[in-house]
């Protein structure tokens, strides 16, 4: 780490020349003075002024620079921050234009997820090219890991690779995804499914790469896992027993993404499936559940996708005991297949279930095809049930509490 | 953003007003890698003693703080070149002489001038290429890497001492391995007879008269003797034992490996070697004719000085250069690095207690320089040649089609050649 430091404070050795410093003071001079004098007369102005206030700034730094070069100056430094500065403006326009096309949160997203890391990368990149040789400073050993060196360009690639490909591999895993579901016939769960086990492989394969790159020799990565191993066993058993549970259940397909599974009385569908946990989300009152891998893999978990997407729903109803049940079996076999959501094959099938105290109970079972659709279509079913009931003078009878005084 | 880069300058701005207290004086030095496939700089095998170096200077300037960036051939002129237009070049830089020519070509360097007491005592022969005037040199050597034969002792108890006997060895079960380089043969020409020639078609000596001279002109005498080497080479490549290698460092690497007996080598790769050979490492001169040495090209490490120092770093740079310059430093590095022979004729060079500082003074006495007075045109022959020596290798030309092609670059290929 010493050695870093040492070669970075080493740069300002380069202030001791003349031609440095007056390129430096020109640079200062212009920027502060756009920012101080000019950008705040502009704040309030339309975009398209603090555009051309911009652009003036940045021809001022390149008339600069042109001015070194006729009074026969180096002026590199002028015009590296002129394209430093260009590069920053036209993704800030990119930004406004990606926005009113696409809208704010995606682009917010891919600007912070992406776009400004990769800059941010380069423009290190960039600066530490100025000063020195990349090859040199990427070599810079900072501590020993396993009797290996670090170096600054290790250390780089510790972080950055596997960050990319966590971020960057969404986009073509999607898309493989979708060709495979179109080409094969997927399901969408399935495809969920193949595109997190295709991540899981594309970000691990990538970390034990970086872990090759930096120097660690095969031994030291297996004296790591064996570690972990034993660390695995004691202290994070729960975690890991998880994170199996998880890959399992992704390649069963039994909890992939898009599968409807019922929780608590509630159907609830699975929005993802993370290394630790899936997340369900829960129609009736729009909550989020996490429920750890774990429990699907050990728990009876009743699903409504597991063959097909069909869910078989109920309405309980009774009708007085003067009326003709099988009229009333025809009249609710009619009002469910009368209701647009619901399937009419498998047919809606109507029963009496009992003679109760007050009345003849009966049933109207029927098909739907989105199991997430139950309570609502239950209610409209439930509401023509009443409706057809009303208009054939069918009376749904309640119980009655006659009070005898004395 | 304008904001942020405006301020941070400012900072450092402010900070370099503070340069006795805060910042200390640094000498950025750029060092030139042998090759492209190493990172082997110029300055020598042994980093460990070039930091020893550093570290003293250092001591005996307190403040002082010696940064070095490593570029290979090919990247250091264009790397200089670019921090250059920055203000942002090196203070110093260790090159080939033919490097450090180009870069004074480009103005990219600064002469120095010397006192002609510390001048005198480097060796005048090291000299000549580099002097503009009295006391002024565009560059100033730092040490010499004489080519030499490199073999393994345990299959060649005794080298070869004629290019005669070097094909009778080879044919007895030696496997020799030879550069393709111009200038790395230039030992073979000199057997041949034909060193003067090769320096003649190479428009080496002829482009320092006649500056823009396109190609120069070869007499008949020196087309005959020429032709005899070219034979020679296409001789040798016919020999079943013997083979050509594209990179100096493949024959190095060859040699370690136990896949050559006998190669054309470069005293740099001398610490290479020694760890992979052990006490089986042998070095000798380079054979020539009738049981003479070869006459070899010297190979120069040298100095020059950046364009855009501050006064101080000028000052801290001509120190450091005469710092590694004088008898101790000389002395050390000869002999921190076994490949390295001081240009400081001070220095005795230990020939009577090792055999490889023998064959490597000697070697040193019986080689000339290379002149690069205009080091792109002698470049673009050199790399010409390269390409015909390569195309006599495969086989796709004869030994007069060279020449043909030589005299004639213009010319179309000759279809009736093999």
């Amino acid at each position: 780490m010493d050695k870093l430091l040492i070669e970075i404070s080493g740069w300002l050795g380069y202030l001791g020349r003349p031609l440095v410093l007056l390129q430096g003071l020109m640079i200062a001079a212009l920027m502060l003075g756009y920012r101080w004098g000019i950008q705040p007369r502009l704040a309030a102005r339309a975009p398209v002024v603090r555009l051309l206030g911009t652009l003036g700034l940045l021809l001022a730094l390149r008339l600069g620079a042109q001015l070194l070069q006729v009074l026969g100056q180096p002026s590199g430094l002028v015009e590296y921050t002129v394209r430093i500065y260009a590069i920053w403006q036209v993704l800030i326009a990119g930004r406004v234009l990606l926005t009113q096309r696409f809208g704010a949160a995606p682009i917010d997203r891919l600007y912070g997820r992406i776009i400004k890391p990769i800059f941010l990368l380069f423009l290190a990149g960039s600066l530490v090219n100025q000063f020195d040789s990349l090859e040199d400073f990427a070599d810079i050993p900072l501590f020993p890991l396993f009797n290996e060196p670090l170096t600054t360009g290790g250390i780089v690639l510790l972080f950055s690779i596997p960050y990319f490909l966590v971020v960057l591999s969404e986009f073509p895993v999607a898309w493989l995804g979708s060709l495979l579901q179109r080409l094969l016939g997927f399901s969408r769960g399935t495809r969920e499914a193949i595109q997190i086990a295709c991540r899981y492989l594309l970000v691990g394969g990538g970390f034990l790469w970086v872990l090759h790159r930096i120097g660690l020799n095969a031994n030291a990565i297996a004296a790591v896992a064996g570690g972990l191993s034993v660390g695995l066993g004691f202290g994070v058993k729960e975690v890991f027993s998880n994170f199996i549970s998880g890959l399992w259940l992704l390649f069963e397909g039994s909890v992939g993404p898009g599968e409807i599974l019922f929780i608590d009385g509630d159907p609830c569908e699975v929005r993802s499936l993370g290394m630790r946990a899936a997340v369900l989300w829960r129609d009736r009152d729009n909550a989020e559940l996490v429920v750890p891998n774990q429990d699907f893999f050990t728990k009876t978990t009743t699903t409504y996708t597991g063959s097909d997407r069909m869910r078989r729903s109920q309405v309980d109803v009774s009708a007085a005991y003067q009326h003709d049940p099988e009229l009333v079996i025809r009249l609710l076999e009619q009002v469910a297949l009368a209701s647009p959501r619901v399937l009419p094959q498998p047919a809606p099938k109507a029963l009496l279930l009992s003679y109760g105290d007050s009345g003849i109970n009966y049933a109207l079972r029927y098909w739907i095809a989105n199991p997430m659709d139950n309570a609502g279509i239950k209610s409209e079913v439930s509401t023509a049930v009443w409706h057809a009931f009303a208009s054939e003078g069918i009376e749904i009878p309640f119980p009655q509490r006659v009070v005898h005084p004395g | 953003m304008a904001g942020a880069m405006a301020s941070s300058l400012a900072l450092s701005l402010g900070l370099s007003g503070c340069s006795d207290g805060l910042l200390s004086d640094t000498l950025f030095i750029f060092v030139e890698n042998e090759s492209n496939q190493t990172r082997q700089a110029e300055i020598g095998d042994s980093r460990g003693v070039v930091e020893g170096l550093l570290k003293d200077f250092e001591q005996v300037n307190p403040g002082v703080r010696i940064q070095v960036r490593h570029f290979s051939s090919e990247e250091i002129l264009p790397a200089t070149t670019f921090r250059s237009s920055r203000a942002l070049g090196p203070d110093l830089l260790v090159t080939r002489v033919i490097t450090a020519l180009k870069l004074h070509e480009q103005k990219l360097t600064t002469p120095v001038r010397f006192s002609g007491k510390r001048l005198s005592e480097i060796h005048p022969r090291f000299l000549a290429e580099f002097r503009l005037t009295e006391n002024t040199l565009l560059a100033v050597p730092l040490l010499a890497e004489p080519q030499l034969a490199c073999f393994n002792k345990r299959r060649v108890p005794a080298p070869p001492t004629s290019l005669d006997q070097l094909i009778d060895l080879s044919a007895k079960g030696m496997r020799v391995g030879l550069p393709l380089g111009a200038t790395e043969l230039f030992w073979t020409a000199s057997g041949n007879g034909a060193a003067d020639s090769l320096i003649t078609l190479l428009g080496s000596e002829q482009a320092g008269k006649q500056a823009g001279a396109a190609s120069p002109a070869i007499t008949p005498t020196d087309q005959l003797r020429l032709l005899g080497w070219l034979n020679w080479l296409d001789n040798a490549n016919r020999q079943q034992n013997v083979e050509f290698a594209e990179e100096s460092i493949d024959l190095v690497e060859r040699l370690g490996k136990g896949e050559r007996d006998w190669i054309s080598c470069n005293s740099l790769w001398l610490g290479r070697l020694s760890k992979e050979l052990g006490s089986s490492l042998g070095v000798s001169e380079l054979p020539g004719a009738n049981d003479q040495p070869a006459t070899t090209l010297t190979r120069l490490k040298v100095w020059s000085f950046g364009e855009h120092s501050s006064p101080r770093q000028r000052e801290l740079a001509e120190a450091f250069v005469l710092f590694t310059l004088n008898t101790v430093n000389q002395r050390r590095l000869m002999q921190a690095g076994p490949g390295n022979l001081p240009v400081n004729r001070e220095v005795l060079i230990p020939v009577k207690s090792s055999r490889r500082f023998a064959a490597m003074a000697a070697s040193l006495d019986h080689s000339r320089m290379l002149s690069f007075r205009h080091p792109d045109s002698v470049e673009e022959r050199v790399g010409q040649l390269h390409d015909l020596l390569r195309q006599l290798i495969v086989g796709t030309i004869d030994a007069p089609g060279v020449l043909r092609d030589l005299n004639d670059p213009g010319a179309p290929p000759d279809l009736d050649t093999p």
